[in-house]
């Protein structure tokens, strides 16, 4: 359902992605991991139109979103989180969640979304922080709250940008549920971890980047044995 | 006291109409992350605005107000689109030196056009209310009465409008986080000249009401664009809160610094000065200035 | 490509060097220095370049050849002062004339001085600028000392008490201050009590005085005169707040508009009704005679521009004629030679016979127009045009 085409992105003289195609069926799982700046997160901008691509081509559901701007291709079914959280931090839970529906405000009355805020809220168990401003709290609990927020959008794919990092250990263990039943919905995800064990479990099928390239692609088990990645992360 | 309160009275009038030009000023930093240098330049053309149309079609001066802040939206929401939106689809590379140099640009170019459309004349636009109140020892102009309560009006309604509206939501949203609206669908750049928009309109609101009082000039605008942005800065950048109580400080500060601070026969000599100090000041304990987040910067 | 650069640029300065040959040696260059646009006054600075143009049309030619006027706008700005005489010196211009701020005309006749450049002052009064002795400068306005006095006169001829005043921060406005405290302050009237002088000084930006009027409005007793010493927007906005708040004019309390700004229309528009009764001055008035080069010049000056000049204006037209005849009779453009003939000058031009005095005592006098005159006047009805306002002072000269 999105298929990404010999995609490059420069700064400056920098090449960060080089040449990089891969496609994500409807319903997958997929992983991303790779080195430091191999290109992970640039890629995540780049399909959510963060960045505009040099070159290349990225389709979703058959049409060309790339260059669009990003607003419209969350309109369009692609949601995402940052690695560093970005929540409106002078806000509060319940009015960080009331954000996308004021970008289309025609998808339902303001009563509606509320119930549908609580109802995600409830299952991401931060309903009881709802009027806290979002700055208050945790690290973890904003993740929650980001990935809760795209759900407000009812994404088809979802893109998630290092969700375990800094989270505590148990609640890492309740996003790896939430994530596992967001799939069973019949959610398309793609996520990049620094947690290879996290990432490895969940993940149905894996890519793996260096230097803006894609070296390896395969299901978790082929990819752990493959030289290329681990001489990727070893180095040289 | 009688002479305290007269001062003091006329402070919180100055200071009103402060807070009009630097909330537009600290909206627009709020949003776009940039200061409008042109922004004393769109206070100007508010004035001239309104100042024709009630000089040349009759239309009631107050009413007079309101259309030419519907002009310096209209322009404003030009300037955005053709000089600023490249600053967001990535186009430019040195954001904050574009950013400065085509604000600065285009506030010499409207000197300029008003120089040759207007002529260089000093101008006084109607009176809202001729003549003066006077309440025991005070006496005020009812211009600066008029002016004040509409000052005030508008301050509330843009307040009501960014708190309570889904509008004023997705501004907020922008403010705070530019990427993270993005991805939920928020279309920035509409958001951006929203926000360009109606922050140049207040600056030409306020242009239009101290028409008939400090009277109107090409170069009306610089001192007011220097003073508005003093205040964002003592505010603390992008905060509207900042920005209201700033401006009355620093009305204040003038009002009063100006007599009983230092020589009273040289205070008008440093009025402009005190703001400056009263800002050197707050800096030095608060570098973020008073309700300020931390810096901001366009990415 | 280099070869073809050099020889371009070689093209270039060819050109570069016989253009501007050809410009002095086909015509005169005349310069002018004025206020242009804010901050400094417009108003008269526009007034000044018709004045200019309509003597340089009617000169028609010095030495055989034909004049070009350059215009400079200095915008009240000494630096932009300097820039333009600076490049009316490169223009290769044989004198200079105008200006209308003190401090930039302090500015200009350092340049003057320098790259010997002869400096007529038309309309800047400040002590200084003859005062400094310079060679090249010279000046028609009068030097505020010149006046002032006699305004100080008159202050004490009405047995005012307490004058109060507010003062720009300029070499103009701080130049009468200081006339003011020497020749008021704690002098006797005509009753033989003291008079008492109050100044403050401000910032030619500000726009609110109502802190300072306010004070004075609070004074015991209340002042008999404000001063308001001030021009362009500053100067409307004084009469307007004093107005407003009730401090003048009224029976105890009048305003004195000292600065030009008070004699053009846009006055009336921006004062309204607190103008009547103000007082202002000016260096022309019907009742100082009207002869027929001043009506001359009036009627041809209204059929121009639709407006009564001022003695602004005037002060201007007679410079580039002064200017003009001195280059005549000096049969060059040598800058030496223009200062010989405008030593020895008589002119009769719309302000009377136009002469420069070599006394360097008092210091203001050295190059100074002896005969510049000035009057006082108080507008009686609203929209009223200067020359219609009645003649306060010199005695003398009332009807």
């Amino acid at each position: 359902m999105l298929e990404v085409a010999e995609l490059v992105k420069d700064f400056g003289g920098v090449r960060a992605i080089n040449k990089l195609s891969f496609t994500v069926g409807e319903n997958e799982l997929l992983g991303i991991i790779g080195p430091n700046g191999s290109g992970k997160t640039t890629t995540i901008n780049l399909i959510s139109g963060l960045f505009k691509p040099t070159n290349g081509r990225i389709t979703f559901r058959g049409k060309r979103i790339d260059g669009l701007p990003s607003y419209e291709i969350a309109r369009r079914g692609i949601g995402r989180t940052f690695q560093v959280t970005q929540v409106f931090h002078r806000m509060s839970v319940l009015e960080n969640m009331m954000v996308p529906a004021l970008a289309v405000p025609h998808k339902g009355e303001e009563k509606d979304q509320k119930k549908k805020a609580l109802r995600i809220l409830g299952f991401l168990k931060i309903d009881h922080l709802r009027n806290e401003f979002a700055r208050n709290l945790s690290g973890g609990q904003q993740k929650l709250l980001e990935l809760g927020r795209i759900l407000m959008l009812d994404p088809d794919v979802i893109m998630l940008d290092e969700p375990f990092s800094g989270v505590h250990p148990k609640l890492k263990m309740n996003i790896h549920e939430y994530i596992k039943e967001m799939h069973a919905e019949g959610r398309t995800f793609i996520i990049i971890s620094h947690d290879l064990q996290s990432i490895f479990n969940l993940s149905q099928r894996l890519i793996v980047l260096n230097e803006g390239t894609k070296i390896c692609d395969g299901v978790p088990q082929d990819v752990k044995d493959d030289d290329r990645v681990v001489e990727a992360y070893l180095g040289d | 006291m009688d002479f305290f309160v007269a001062q003091a009275l006329n402070g919180l009038i100055i200071g009103l109409l402060y807070a009009l030009i630097a909330i537009g000023l600290s909206l627009i930093f709020s949003v776009l992350k940039l200061v409008n240098f042109a922004h004393g330049e769109c206070c100007m053309m508010g004035a001239f605005v309104s100042y024709y149309f009630s000089t040349l079609f009759g239309i009631n001066p107050l009413i007079a107000v309101f259309l030419s802040m519907v002009v310096v939206f209209l322009l404003g929401v030009a300037m955005q689109y053709f000089f600023l939106r490249p600053l967001y689809t990535g186009a430019v590379e040195r954001k904050d030196e574009y950013a400065i140099l085509i604000t600065f640009g285009l506030g010499i170019f409207f000197q300029n056009l008003a120089m040759s459309l207007f002529g260089p004349w000093t101008k006084k636009s109607q009176d809202f209310l001729s003549g003066v109140t006077s309440i025991g020892f005070l006496t005020v102009d009812n211009n600066r009465l008029v002016v004040s309560f509409v000052a005030i009006a508008i301050v509330l309604a843009l307040l009501l409008i960014i708190n309570k509206t889904f509008v004023g939501k997705a501004l907020r949203a922008v403010s705070q986080d530019r990427d993270a609206a993005a991805i939920v669908g928020i279309n920035s750049h509409r958001i951006n000249m929203l926000a360009f928009g109606v922050g140049v309109a207040l600056a030409g609101g306020a242009g239009a009401l101290i028409g008939p009082i400090f009277l109107i000039s090409p170069m009306m605008g610089i001192l007011p664009g220097i003073k508005s942005f003093v205040i964002i800065v003592l505010g603390g950048m992008g905060s509207i809160k900042g920005a209201i109580i700033g401006s009355l400080l620093l009305g204040e500060i003038e009002s009063l610094g100006s007599i009983y601070l230092l020589d009273p026969t040289r205070g008008l000599a440093y009025k402009n000065a005190f703001g400056v100090l009263l800002l050197a000041i707050v800096l030095l304990v608060k570098p973020t200035g008073l309700f300020g987040e931390r810096h901001v910067r366009m990415e | 490509m280099k070869t073809f650069l050099t020889f371009m640029g070689v093209i270039g300065l060819v050109v570069c060097i016989g253009g501007s040959l050809g410009w002095s040696q086909d015509q005169v260059i005349l310069g002018g220095v004025a206020p242009l646009s804010a901050p400094g006054a417009a108003e008269s600075g526009a007034e000044m370049k018709i004045a200019m143009e309509m003597a340089v049309s009617e000169i028609g030619q010095i030495l055989g050849k034909p004049i070009k006027l350059q215009v400079e706008d200095t915008r009240g700005l000494p630096e932009e002062g300097t820039a333009a005489m600076n490049r009316l010196a490169d223009a290769g211009a044989a004198g200079v004339v105008g200006e209308f701020h003190s401090a930039v005309a302090n500015a200009e006749i350092e340049v003057a001085n320098q790259r010997k450049l002869p400096l007529i002052i038309a309309e800047a009064w400040a002590d200084v600028i003859t005062a400094k002795h310079y060679p090249y400068v010279f000046r028609i306005a009068p030097a505020n000392s010149l006046f002032y006095t006699k305004v100080s006169d008159w202050v004490k001829a009405i047995g005012a008490q307490n004058v109060v005043a507010i003062v720009e921060n300029t070499d103009w406005g701080l130049g009468i201050d200081t006339v003011f405290k020497e020749t008021l302050h704690d002098q006797k009237n005509i009753d033989g009590d003291p008079v008492q002088y109050t100044s403050i000084v401000a910032e030619r930006t500000v726009t609110d005085f109502t802190p300072q009027l306010l004070r004075y409005k609070s004074m015991s007793p209340r002042p008999d005169l404000v001063m308001d010493i001030f021009t362009g927007t500053g100067e409307y906005l004084i009469v307007k707040q004093t107005g407003e708040l009730g401090l003048a004019p009224n029976r105890e309390t009048l305003v004195f508009a000292v600065g030009t700004s008070a004699l053009y229309p846009e006055y009336w528009e921006t004062v309204g009704k607190y103008g009547v009764f103000s007082i202002t001055k000016t260096g022309y008035h019907p009742l100082l005679g009207v002869t027929p080069a001043i009506k001359k010049f009036n009627a041809e000056f209204e059929a121009k521009t639709g407006k009564t000049p001022t003695f602004a204006a005037m002060e201007a037209y007679d410079s580039i004629h002064v200017l003009a005849q001195a280059i005549e009779q000096a049969g060059s453009t040598a800058s030496d030679a223009i200062v010989a003939a405008l030593e020895k000058i008589k002119y009769d031009g719309v302000l009377g016979t136009i002469y420069f005095s070599a006394d360097k005592k008092p210091d203001y006098m050295y190059h100074q127009w002896p005969g510049a005159k000035a009057v006082i006047i108080q507008y009686t009805a609203e929209g009223q045009k200067y020359t219609d306002a009645e003649l306060l002072w010199p005695a003398a000269l009332m009807p």
